[in-house]
């Protein structure tokens, strides 16, 4: 078995991509085995065009790529994620580049490498949380590598990404269905955020806790930062509630770094007014 | 009318000399600036372009400026600070500090010893973002 890496490090050009000859899948296997601590926290991604993003690696009869980044292994499904002390495995997957970065980009991502693993696996170490259970069948995987890439990242905001919908067109609520919130004052009435999500399809609900069975859809929060801006969350399937906001990498913890098991308790800086859960589904209209 | 070719030379050598003088200019960063306000999550963050001069004179800043040893630590919904985008260049000002993006030679931190973010939240603030910049504890 041969592993296929990616070095994501470029914005613009495409990232270097190369093969591990056979028994690197066995290495890889072997180093990731030792790792003992786990948590319900994944890679979170790093500031958009910070260069250095962490490596993505195929085995070639899987479909879903591992994620390493940050002392993170993210087996990429809903599996707990794998917290490691230190960037050995990333100092490894380095090492197998060979020729396929070149000695500038090297000595980029060796130098990113001196720092420690990342705050946010800290962070899920010391406060690794209890996910409340998910109710919904259809609950999409928290899977940031499909958000966080160059060419989706930028162009798909909260509302994309909590209808699990990449469109590029940084979608608005009611803007595909001709009723476009037009006031961010309050979260019900004329012209507000929730009436226009409902109009692409998506439904108020009480709670978060009703069985929805398959094709029902899954549970989705809506914030409001009054009269300035509306932020949307979304429960996975682990049970814990995941977001992107705005341009930036989808994340599963808060503004203070702990996951997000209710988004009505969260940390949601100035994003003060909880409106509303919701359910959306996959046949709900967004651009 | 024939021009005589000692004018000819003039000429082509004038032109010259403000092509190369215009593109010694653009190389200082006096194409323009983009500035993005990066607070939101819903809405697209807005936007709005400095002139050639305060994008060189921004420039001219931000090269003076010296090295800090932190980063400063970015919350993921609110204010995010501002980024500042010429030709390839993403600057992003936030928190006292100046992060020169630059792949694949990786980035810089600087100390905005220069008043840099609070030019910048005047410039909001003048553009109608007062409640972004202050309900984010930024003043």
């Amino acid at each position: 078995v041969s592993l296929t890496v990616t070095l994501n490090v470029f914005s613009g050009r495409p990232n270097p991509v190369w093969t591990v000859p056979e028994g690197g899948a066995a290495e890889l296997t072997d180093r990731i085995g030792k790792i003992s601590t786990s948590s319900n926290l994944k890679p979170a991604g790093v500031l958009d065009g910070l260069g250095y993003r962490g490596f993505s690696v195929r085995r070639n009869e899987e479909t879903s790529p591992l994620y390493v980044h940050a002392g993170i292994v993210d087996p990429g499904h809903a599996t707990p994620t794998l917290i490691a002390d230190d960037r050995e495995i990333e100092k490894w997957l380095l090492t197998t580049a060979g020729a396929s970065v070149d000695g500038e980009v090297k000595a980029h991502v060796e130098e990113s490498l001196k720092g420690p693993v990342s705050r946010a696996a800290l962070t899920a170490v010391s406060a690794a949380a209890h996910c409340p259970v998910c109710a919904a069948v259809d609950a999409p995987v928290y899977n940031p590598a499909i958000w966080n890439t160059p060419a989706v990242q930028p162009h798909n905001n909260c509302y994309n990404y909590a209808n699990n919908r990449i469109t590029n067109t940084f979608a608005q609520p009611g803007r595909a269905t001709g009723h476009m919130y037009k006031q961010l004052k309050t979260c019900t009435g004329a012209g507000a955020v929730e009436p226009a999500a409902v109009s692409d399809g998506l439904a108020a609900s009480a709670n978060f806790s009703g069985h929805l069975a398959a094709g029902h859809g899954w549970y989705v929060a809506l914030v409001l930062w009054p009269g300035t801006d509306y932020h949307w969350y979304r429960q996975d399937k682990v049970g814990c509630w995941s977001h992107k906001p705005g341009s930036t990498a989808a994340r599963n913890v808060d503004n203070a770094g702990h996951a997000i098991t209710d988004p009505k308790t969260a940390n949601r800086g100035p994003y003060t007014v909880f409106c509303t859960y919701m359910i959306t589904k996959a046949s709900v209209h967004i651009s | 009318m024939e021009i005589r070719p000692k004018w000819k030379f003039r000429m082509t050598a004038f032109t010259l000399a403000v092509l190369i003088c215009c593109s010694m200019i653009a190389c200082d960063g006096a194409r323009g600036m983009e500035v993005e306000l990066d607070a939101f999550s819903g809405r697209p963050n807005p936007k709005w372009t400095l002139s050639p001069e305060k994008a060189s004179e921004f420039l001219t800043k931000i090269k003076a400026l010296p090295t800090a040893g932190d980063a400063p630590h970015i919350p993921d919904l609110g204010f995010r600070g501002f980024v500042l985008r010429s030709g390839d260049q993403s600057i992003r000002v936030y928190g006292g500090r100046v992060l020169i993006e630059a792949p694949p030679r990786g980035s810089r931190i600087l100390r905005d010893t220069a008043g840099i973010q609070a030019e910048l939240i005047a410039q909001a603030r003048s553009r109608g973002f007062e409640a972004v910049v202050t309900d984010s504890g930024q003043r």
